[in-house]
C-alpha cells in the first residue's frame, strides 16, 4: 500500500484557524502527522510589556474571541493578588456570570462547528440560534457581543437591576429547553452516534501523560477542574456538579460539554438569585509593588495560567500565558493514529481548538 | 419541414433542454428553500439559481496544469448530453419523445453515466481532494447503483413491459405500484439520495473534509455546466420515480394532469429535502456497509416477491 | 422498532417546531438593527468638559487618542478612528465625564482622512469650536484616488516607547 501525504492546513475547510498538519495516509487510514502552529502568533507578550497595567486589560481580552472575558479575569485576579485588593461580593459574582456565560456560548459555538463538520448542518443552525440567546444577553450587559470589556483592576464596570436579572432569569429557561433537544440528538439520534463513537480516542493513561486538561481530560475519566479544586471569584459558595465522562472518544466529550452546559445554567440560576448588593469596585494604584503572581482559571477548554512578574513601575515586566489548548494540540498526532481520512475534521472538532489562544 | 422544426421545438423547448433547465432551476430553489426554512432561515431569492448560473458562466475557467486539459473539457458535457438524452424517453405528463420496449434499462443506463463522468473529473483533476473524492464517488455508485437498479425492475417485472410508457400506462389498469412494492419505492427513494449526492450520501462532496471533491478544481463554465447537468438529474430521476412508482399522471381526482404529475414530482423533492436536512453525513465505509448489507438484501427479497406474485 | 423510528426521526418535531416558528436571520442591514443601551459604538467627546489632563489617551490600549499639549491652555485631542478598539476605557479614564461611547454604528468610509478626527482643540488662533478646527497640521495623506499610491503619514501617539534594544 502506497504511503500519501495530505496536508491538513494551514487552509483548510476543517479548521477555523490556521493549523499546519501533514498527515500520511495508507489508502484511507493514517499512519501518522506532524504538527506545527504559530500561524497566528501576535507578539502578544511583548506588547503586554508596552503597555501599563490599565490597557492590558483590554488588550489581553484580545488573545483569543471566544474565551475573552476569562483571560482578562485570569489577569485581572492576579494583578489584583500583587496589590493586594480585596474585590467586594457583587463584583465577583458578575464576574462569575459572566464567565458562566461565556462558556455556554463558547460551547455551543463548539457544538455547532463539530454538527457542521460531521456534515449536520441542521444542529450547526440550531446550536448557532440558540447561542445568540447568550450572545444578545452579554451584549445588554457589557456592550460587546464577544469583547466584553467587563472586568477592570478592582472589580467590575457593569452593573443589574431586579428588571433585568428577571429578563435573563426567563432566556436561559428557554435556552435550557433547546439544550434537552441536543442532548436527546446526541443520546439517541443514529446518524450522530455512527460518526462520533469510538473516533479520536484517548485513555486516562494518555491525558495524565500529556497533562490534557478541560472537557477532553473530564471525558476520559480523570476529574479535574479548577472551579471545584481551586476555587476562585464566587465559586466557593456555589453548588454545581463536575461532569466526567468514560469513553474517550467525540461522543463522549460532546456528552460532557453539553452537560456542562447545563450545570452552568444552574449556576447562573443561583448566580442571578443570591446576588449580594454592595459597591462594583475598589480604587488600585496604578504602580504595582514588585511581586510575582500565578493566576488560575477554568477556562471553557481547560485550566487557563497566567504568569505575572512586576518590578514596581506601571507596567508588567513579564507575564506569561499558558492556554489549555496547548496540551490538548499535542495529542492530536496520537489521536489521529489509525483513524479513517473522513473522521479527521470529526478528531480535530471534538478537542475544540482554539489556535489564536495556542499562538498568542 | 415541419417535421424538423417540431423536432428542434421538442429538444430544445419542450420537453427539452429549455423545459429542463427551468425546471432544474426551480427545483433547485424549492429544495434551498424548504432547507432553509427547515432550519430557521429565509433561504435564497427566486433568482438565486439563475444568478449562479449566470455569474458562473461569466467567471474565469483554470485548471491546474498536471489535469488533462481536453477530457476535463469533454466531461461536463458528457454529463449534460446523458442526462438530456435520458429525458427523451421519459414521459413527461404521459407523453414520451421516443418510446420502444427496453427504454427503461436505456433511461438507467444514460443516467448513470453522469456519476461516471464524476469519478473521472476527479481521477483526471490532479488534486489531492479531487482525487480522494473521485475513489469516493466510485465505491458511492457501486453501494447505491444495485439497490436502486432491482427496486425500479420491480414494476417492470409486474407490469410485464421494460418501457417506461408503458409501465405508467398499465398502472391506470391496476393501482400505483408504490402502493403493492412499497419497499421497491422506498429502495429507490434511498437510491435517489445517493445518485444524486445529497445529504447524507454527499460524501464526494463533502465540504469539511476534502473541499468540494472531485470537482474541486472546476471552475467557469464547466462547474456551470456540471452544476446544471446534476441538477437536471435531479429532475429527470424525480420523473423517472413518479412514472415507475406514483403512476405519472394518473389520478382519481379530475384535475389537469401536467398539474398532478408536477404535485407528485414536488411531493418527492420534498421528502428528498426534508431527510436532507434530518441526517448527519455517513462515511464511505458505513454506506458501503448500508449499501451491501442493508439496502441489497432487500432488494434481491423484493424481486423474489414479484416474481412469485407475477408468476 | 419503536427505538429505531425514534433514533432515525428524532429530529422531525424540532423540524416542525422550527418550520412553523419565527425566521431568525437578522435583516441588517435590509432593515435597521436595534441596538441595546449600552452597546460601545461611536466615540462622542464633550469639548466643553475637557480639561486636557491626557488619562484618556495614556489608558487607550490602541493608542487610539493622542493629546498635543502647547501649553497649559493650548492643547489639541485628537481621535483615530482607525486604531480605535471601542473598548470603552477612555470613558472609564476620564474624571470628567467627556467622553461618552454610544450606540451608534460608526459608518465605514472610503477615505483614510476621515478617520482622525480633532475632537477637542482649546486655546488656538482658530478658535475654540473643534468644527471649524483646521485639520490641516494633523499628518494625514491625501485620499488615494487623487495622489496615486501616496502612503498616508499616521502620527505616531507619543507615549509609545519603541525601544533601542530589547534588554
Amino acid at each position: 500500500m502506497n504511503r500519501m501525504t495530505i496536508p491538513i492546513g494551514p487552509q483548510h475547510p476543517a479548521l477555523k484557524e490556521p493549523l499546519s498538519f501533514l498527515l500520511t495516509v495508507e489508502g484511507e487510514r493514517i499512519v501518522e502527522g506532524a504538527l506545527r502552529i504559530g500561524y497566528v502568533h501576535r507578539g502578544l507578550e511583548r506588547i503586554f510589556q508596552n503597555r501599563n497595567y490599565i490597557q492590558n486589560v483590554h488588550v489581553v481580552e484580545r488573545v483569543c474571541g471566544i474565551c475573552s472575558h476569562i483571560h482578562t479575569t485570569a489577569y485581572c485576579q492576579g494583578v489584583e493578588a500583587l496589590l493586594g485588593l480585596e474585590i467586594p461580593p457583587r463584583a465577583l459574582c458578575l464576574r462569575t456570570l459572566l464567565c458562566e456565560l461565556e462558556r455556554i456560548h463558547s460551547h455551543l459555538l463548539w457544538l455547532g462547528v463539530l454538527a457542521e463538520h460531521i456534515g449536520f448542518t441542521t444542529i450547526f443552525m440550531y446550536a448557532w440560534r440558540d447561542r445568540e440567546i447568550v450572545l444578545d444577553i452579554m451584549e445588554e450587559l457589557s456592550g460587546g457581543r464577544v469583547a466584553h470589556a467587563v472586568n477592570v483592576i478592582g472589580g467590575v464596570r457593569i452593573d443589574l437591576d431586579q428588571e433585568r436579572v428577571q429578563s435573563i432569569l426567563t432566556r436561559l429557561d428557554e435556552l435550557e429547553q433547546q439544550i434537552e433537544t441536543f442532548l436527546g440528538v446526541i443520546e439517541h439520534e443514529r446518524t450522530f452516534q455512527v460518526r462520533t463513537r469510538g473516533v479520536g480516542h484517548l485513555s486516562a493513561e494518555q491525558v495524565r501523560r500529556y497533562c490534557v486538561v478541560g472537557p477532553v481530560a473530564r471525558a476520559s475519566g480523570v476529574d479535574v477542574d479548577l472551579r471545584r479544586d481551586a476555587p476562585y471569584a464566587a465559586y466557593a459558595g456555589l453548588d454545581f456538579r463536575v461532569i466526567t465522562a468514560e469513553e474517550g472518544d467525540v461522543w463522549a466529550r460532546t456528552m460532557v460539554r453539553t452537560l456542562e452546559v447545563v450545570e452552568s445554567l444552574r449556576i447562573c440560576r443561583q448566580l442571578l438569585r443570591g446576588l449580594p448588593g454592595g459597591p462594583l469596585s475598589v480604587r488600585a494604584a496604578r504602580r504595582v509593588p514588585p511581586g510575582e503572581v500565578v493566576s488560575r482559571c477554568e477556562a471553557p477548554r481547560g485550566e487557563l495560567i497566567y504568569y505575572i512578574r512586576s518590578d514596581g513601575s506601571d507596567r508588567p515586566a513579564r507575564i506569561k500565558i499558558r492556554t489549555p489548548t496547548l496540551t490538548t494540540l499535542i495529542t492530536l498526532p496520537d489521536q489521529l493514529r489509525g483513524v479513517n481520512t473522513a473522521d479527521v475534521p470529526t478528531v480535530l472538532s471534538g478537542v475544540d481548538l482554539c489556535i489564536a489562544c495556542a499562538d498568542r | 419541414m415541419g417535421d424538423v422544426l417540431s423536432a428542434l421545438f421538442t429538444l430544445l423547448v419542450f420537453p427539452g433542454f429549455g423545459f429542463l433547465f427551468f425546471c432544474a432551476l426551480v427545483f433547485q430553489w424549492i429544495d434551498r428553500q424548504v432547507a432553509a426554512r427547515l432550519q430557521g432561515r429565509i433561504g435564497p431569492p427566486w433568482f438565486q439559481p439563475l444568478a449562479d448560473f449566470i455569474k458562473l458562466m461569466a467567471k474565469e475557467d483554470v485548471l491546474p496544469a498536471g489535469a488533462h486539459q481536453r477530457a476535463c473539457a469533454a466531461l461536463p458535457m458528457v454529463s449534460l448530453a446523458a442526462v438530456l438524452t435520458a429525458a427523451l424517453v421519459i414521459p413527461i405528463n404521459n407523453h414520451a419523445t421516443s418510446v420502444f420496449e427496453g427504454d427503461l434499462i436505456v433511461a438507467l443506463f444514460l443516467l448513470s453515466l453522469p456519476a461516471l463522468a464524476y469519478f473521472l473529473a476527479g481521477w483526471l483533476s490532479a488534486s489531492v481532494f479531487s482525487v480522494v473524492g473521485g475513489s469516493r464517488a466510485l465505491l458511492q455508485y457501486f453501494a447505491y447503483e444495485v439497490p436502486f437498479l432491482m427496486a425500479l425492475g420491480g414494476p417492470a417485472i409486474l407490469c410485464g413491459s421494460w418501457s417506461i410508457s408503458r409501465i405508467a400506462a398499465q398502472q391506470s389498469q391496476t393501482v400505483w405500484m408504490i402502493v403493492v412494492q412499497p419497499v421497491g419505492f422506498l429502495l429507490a427513494f434511498v437510491g435517489l439520495i445517493g445518485k444524486l449526492k445529497r445529504s447524507p450520501f454527499d460524501i464526494p462532496k463533502a465540504k469539511s473534509e476534502i473541499g468540494a471533491g472531485p470537482l474541486t478544481e472546476f471552475s467557469g463554465r464547466k462547474l456551470a455546466l456540471w452544476n446544471l447537468s446534476l441538477d437536471m438529474k435531479t429532475v429527470v430521476s424525480i420523473f423517472l420515480l413518479v412514472n415507475v412508482f406514483l403512476g405519472g399522471s394518473l389520478t382519481p381526482f379530475a384535475v389537469p394532469a401536467a398539474l398532478i404529475f408536477g404535485v407528485k414530482a414536488l411531493l418527492i423533492l420534498l421528502a428528498l429535502s426534508v431527510t436532507g436536512v434530518l441526517y448527519a453525513r455517513l462515511r464511505i465505509d458505513q454506506l458501503a456497509i448500508l449499501g451491501w448489507r442493508g439496502l441489497a438484501p432487500l432488494a434481491l427479497v423484493q424481486t423474489l416477491i414479484v416474481i412469485l406474485m407475477g408468476v | 422498532m419503536s427505538r429505531l423510528v425514534k433514533s432515525l426521526a428524532h429530529l422531525l418535531p424540532e423540524l416542525a417546531r422550527t418550520l412553523f416558528g419565527k425566521r431568525v436571520t437578522v435583516h441588517f442591514p435590509f432593515a435597521p438593527l436595534e441596538l441595546p443601551a449600552y452597546f460601545r459604538g461611536k466615540v462622542v467627546v464633550r469639548p466643553e468638559l475637557c480639561v486636557g489632563c491626557g488619562l484618556c489617551a495614556r489608558d487607550c490600549p490602541a493608542l487610539a487618542l493622542e493629546l498635543k499639549r502647547e501649553s497649559r491652555e493650548q492643547f489639541r485631542l485628537i481621535h483615530h478612528h482607525d486604531r480605535c478598539a471601542y473598548c470603552g476605557q477612555c470613558e472609564d479614564s476620564c474624571r470628567h465625564g467627556a467622553i461618552t461611547l454610544v450606540n451608534e454604528f460608526v459608518p465605514a468610509t472610503a477615505r483614510r482622512d476621515t478617520l482622525t478626527r480633532v475632537e477637542v482643540e482649546r486655546g488656538t488662533s482658530t478658535g475654540q469650536n473643534p468644527d471649524e478646527a483646521s485639520n490641516d497640521d494633523v499628518p494625514h495623506g491625501k485620499p488615494d484616488d487623487q495622489t496615486g499610491l501616496q502612503k498616508p503619514k499616521i502620527a505616531r501617539p507619543p507615549q509609545m516607547h519603541w525601544p533601542d534594544d530589547l534588554e
